[in-house]
């Protein structure tokens, strides 16, 4: 008896262990990747979509490895004076529901590329928010040139 | 502090100006779409061509650029700076996208495909030859001096606005993102505006070139 109830408590240890530690974490993000660059380009951007299912959050900051690019930063277009002009913002407001990263519109600027980035490659960024638990996502660099 | 904060204000009022003084400048705020443009054009042809004034621009290898260069074919011209990640890449896409659609449909009428960079103190011709031609080989990259580069976007219906002392090498610069077209007589002759879309520009210059 003693013995099964042991059993009991290890299996549930190990399925309660081996769930992904963000399982349940209002924020994600899906649907990243970024475009591959010309050679000695000095910036390059990545997009994706943050999906909150939970009360509204704010991101705070956003991170790349060092041997990627020296800085990412929270970018949006703005039109006016018949000018695109891209604002760098401090901190993005994430309403519950899905935010959208995408060309022409709210990007994550990567300032300071140590490299191009090729197609097939990919890199992490993180996402730092004022509630919910940071976020890593992978993005994959794709060739969109034709 | 205060002093600061004027000598800000009277920058933007002098870039909003600047941008107002462009556009007006340009004629293209009285033309009402031309009677030439093909039905449904995302932008429009001019009514009246238009000859370009004097510049001496300088191309992705080092030589002077005169607005006669542009004659002898049609010009696709995109006004942006390769330090720009995302509208300027997705353009110059656009751009070769639209080259591969012209011969797809059999287009022969000559084309080139231009990027004037409006920021040239980063963007060398060594820069822009090898940014240029990530795009396709043929691309071509000019750039200049401010008062050549206010004298080709006037007059190609383009504002943009560059930092005038930027504090240090990431500043950004604000750009018209649209696709001049001059005719092989070097004029300023149709604009695309946003979204530019590669096989809705091909089928409007096939109308608008006459094959
Ligand atoms: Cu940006």
């Amino acid at each position: 008896m003693p013995r099964s109830i042991l059993n009991v408590v290890m299996v549930s240890a190990m399925i309660l262990a081996s769930r992904p530690l963000t399982a349940g974490e209002p924020v994600s993000a899906h649907d990243a990747w970024s475009r591959a660059t010309p050679p000695g380009a000095k910036n390059g951007v990545a997009y994706l979509v943050i999906k909150n299912s939970g009360a509204p959050d704010r991101l705070l900051d956003v991170t790349v490895d060092g041997a990627v690019a020296g800085e990412a930063q929270i970018h949006t277009h703005v039109h006016e004076g018949g000018m695109m002009q891209m604002n760098h913002l401090e901190t993005l407001d994430l309403p519950t529901g899905e935010t959208a990263f995408e060309p022409g519109g709210l990007h994550i600027m990567l300032m300071g590329l140590s490299q191009p980035l090729k197609a097939d490659q990919s890199f992490e960024l993180t996402l730092t928010l004022e509630n919910a638990a940071p976020v890593t996502v992978s993005v994959p660099v794709r060739d969109m040139r034709r | 502090m205060n002093r600061l904060k004027t000598a800000l204000l009277l920058v933007v009022i002098a870039v909003a100006a600047f941008a107002f003084g462009g556009w007006w400048s340009t004629g293209f705020r009285t033309s009402a779409p031309g009677s030439a443009s093909p039905a449904d054009m995302n932008g429009y042809v001019l009514d009246q061509p238009r000859p370009l004034p004097e510049f001496s621009l300088v191309d992705q290898d080092g030589q002077p650029f005169g607005p006669q260069d542009f004659s002898g074919a049609w010009s696709f011209i995109y006004f942006g700076y390769t330090y720009c990640p995302d509208i300027c890449p997705a353009s110059l896409a656009v751009m070769a996208q639209v080259d591969d659609e012209l011969q797809a449909s059999g287009v022969t009428s000559p084309t080139r495909f231009y990027l004037v960079s409006v920021d040239p103190r980063r963007d060398t011709p060594e820069r822009l030859e090898e940014y240029v031609t990530y795009f396709d080989q043929d691309f071509r990259g000019l750039t200049g001096d401010p008062a050549s580069l206010d004298a080709i976007t006037r007059a190609a219906g383009v504002v943009y606005q560059v930092p005038e002392a930027p504090a240090s090498d990431d500043y950004l610069v604000g750009h018209s993102s649209t696709i001049t077209l001059l005719n092989p007589n070097g004029e300023v002759h149709a604009i695309f505006t946003t979204p530019l879309v590669a096989e809705n520009i091909a089928s409007d210059f096939a109308a608008i070139a006459g094959s």
